[in-house]
C-alpha cells in the first residue's frame, strides 16, 4: 500500500517528463531510510501503477540511502546503516537528520529509440 | 539515453497542499493532521477534545477512513462541522482529498480544523495536506517499540501524544525506553501523556488552545 501510493504519484511525474516518442526503460528514485521503502514491493507497485499507461513495462531502480546521523556532543554528521548508531566519540544520543529524501532523479530511455506505446 | 531530473516524488501533492495551506491561513483556521495507528484512539481523542474545549472554540473535523462513516457519526454528536472522506483503497489522505473536504466546510466559522487521517503510522506521514502541524498519536497498548519502529512520524510531528495511560498498570510498557527513543529521534518534539476515554487530555487541549491564542495576537 505504502509503495503503491508512491508509485501512483511517480506515474504522474514520469508521464510529465517522458518524451512521447520514446520508450521508457527505467526510472531511478533516491529514497532515504525514513521512507521505509521495500525495493521488491516498489517494483510490484510500479508494475501495477503503470499498467495501461504509456510507460508500462518500465522498471524502478531504487537507490536506498543510508541513515544520516548528527552527534549533539561533537557536532559531526555521519552515515550509518542503523538509525540507533552511536557516534565514534562515544555519544549515545545521535539524531537522524536529512534521511527522508524521496526524489525522482533519472529517466532511462530504451535505445534505439522506438515509439512509446 | 538518460534524462536527469531532480524532482520531489510528491511534488504534485505538495502543490495542492500549498493551496490548502493558503486557504486555511486566509480563513484563520489552525489545522492539525492527526496521525496514529488503527485503535490508538484518534476518534476518542476528538470526542474528549469536544467535551473539554468544544464550548470555547469552534472545531471542524475531516475524517479519513478506507470505508464506513462510523467515525464521522461518532463525532457528529459533538460537532456539526464534520466531513467524512472515504479513501477506498488508499491508506492515507492526500492533499487533493482534503481540498475537496475543505469545500464542504464553512472555514470562516472555524478556529481549528483537525484532520483525522486514516489509521496508519507510515504512509500518511509523507503526504503534506496543508496542515500547520502534524500530531502523532501512540498508545500504551501498542507496545513501547512503536516510536523506534516508526521514526518518520516521531521526526515530523510537533507534538506526540501517548494515549491510554490508564492502561499502564495492566500492560508491559517501558515508558522510559519509549521516552528515550522519542528523544533520540526528535529531541525537539513535545511528548505528552493522555488518556482520552478518561478525559485526561489537558496537555493536548492546552497545546491546541495556545496556537489559537498565537493566531489571535498576530
Amino acid at each position: 500500500m505504502h509503495e503503491f501510493s508512491l508509485a501512483t504519484s511517480l506515474v504522474d511525474l514520469v508521464l510529465k517528463h517522458c518524451p512521447q516518442d520514446e520508450e521508457l526503460e527505467s526510472i531511478t528514485v533516491e529514497a532515504g531510510p525514513m521512507r521505509g521503502i521495500d525495493p521488491q514491493a516498489m517494483q510490484w507497485a510500479w508494475q501495477a501503477a503503470t499498467d495501461n499507461t504509456a510507460i508500462t513495462g518500465s522498471k524502478v531502480e531504487l537507490i536506498q540511502q543510508p541513515w544520516k546521523l548528527h552527534c549533539p556532543d561533537c557536532h559531526t554528521d555521519f552515515v550509518a546503516n542503523d538509525m540507533f548508531t552511536n557516534c565514534s566519540c562515544g555519544c549515545q544520543k545521535t539524531n537522524p537528520i536529512d534521511s527522508d529524501t524521496l526524489r525522482l532523479v533519472r529517466l532511462t530511455l530504451k535505445e534505439p529509440a522506438t515509439l512509446c506505446t | 539515453m538518460d534524462i536527469p531530473i531532480i524532482e520531489n516524488v510528491l511534488k504534485l501533492n505538495d502543490e495542492v497542499a500549498s493551496i490548502n495551506r493558503k486557504t486555511l491561513k486566509d480563513a484563520g483556521v489552525y489545522t492539525v493532521d492527526l496521525i496514529g495507528s488503527p485503535g490508538s484512539g484518534k476518534t476518542s481523542l476528538l470526542e474528549a477534545t469536544f467535551k473539554a474545549i468544544g464550548d470555547k472554540v469552534r472545531i471542524g473535523v475531516l475524517v479519513g477512513d478506507l470505508t464506513t462513516a462510523r467515525d464521522a457519526t461518532r463525532i457528529a454528536k459533538w460537532c456539526p462541522d464534520v466531513v467524512q472522506i472515504n479513501t477506498g483503497k488508499g491508506c492515507h489522505l492526500d492533499a487533493n482529498q482534503v481540498r475537496q473536504g475543505l469545500d464542504r466546510l464553512k472555514l470562516d466559522e472555524l478556529d481549528i480544523l483537525i484532520i483525522e487521517n486514516v489509521g496508519n503510522l507510515i504512509c500518511p506521514v509523507g503526504f503534506d495536506l496543508g496542515q500547520d502541524a502534524k500530531v502523532g498519536l501512540f498508545s500504551i497498548a501498542e507496545g513501547d517499540d512503536k516510536a523506534a519502529k516508526h521514526p518518520y512520524i516521531v521526526q515530523e510531528a510537533q507534538i506526540l501524544l501517548l494515549n491510554k495511560m490508564d492502561l499502564l498498570p495492566h500492560v508491559t510498557f517501558d515508558l522510559e525506553l519509549f521516552k528515550e527513543d522519542v528523544a533520540r529521534i526528535n529531541p525537539k518534539v513535545s511528548l505528552q501523556q493522555v488518556s482520552a476515554t478518561q478525559g485526561l487530555i489537558a496537555p493536548w487541549c492546552d497545546w491546541l488552545l495556545s496556537h489559537i491564542a498565537q493566531d489571535c495576537t498576530v
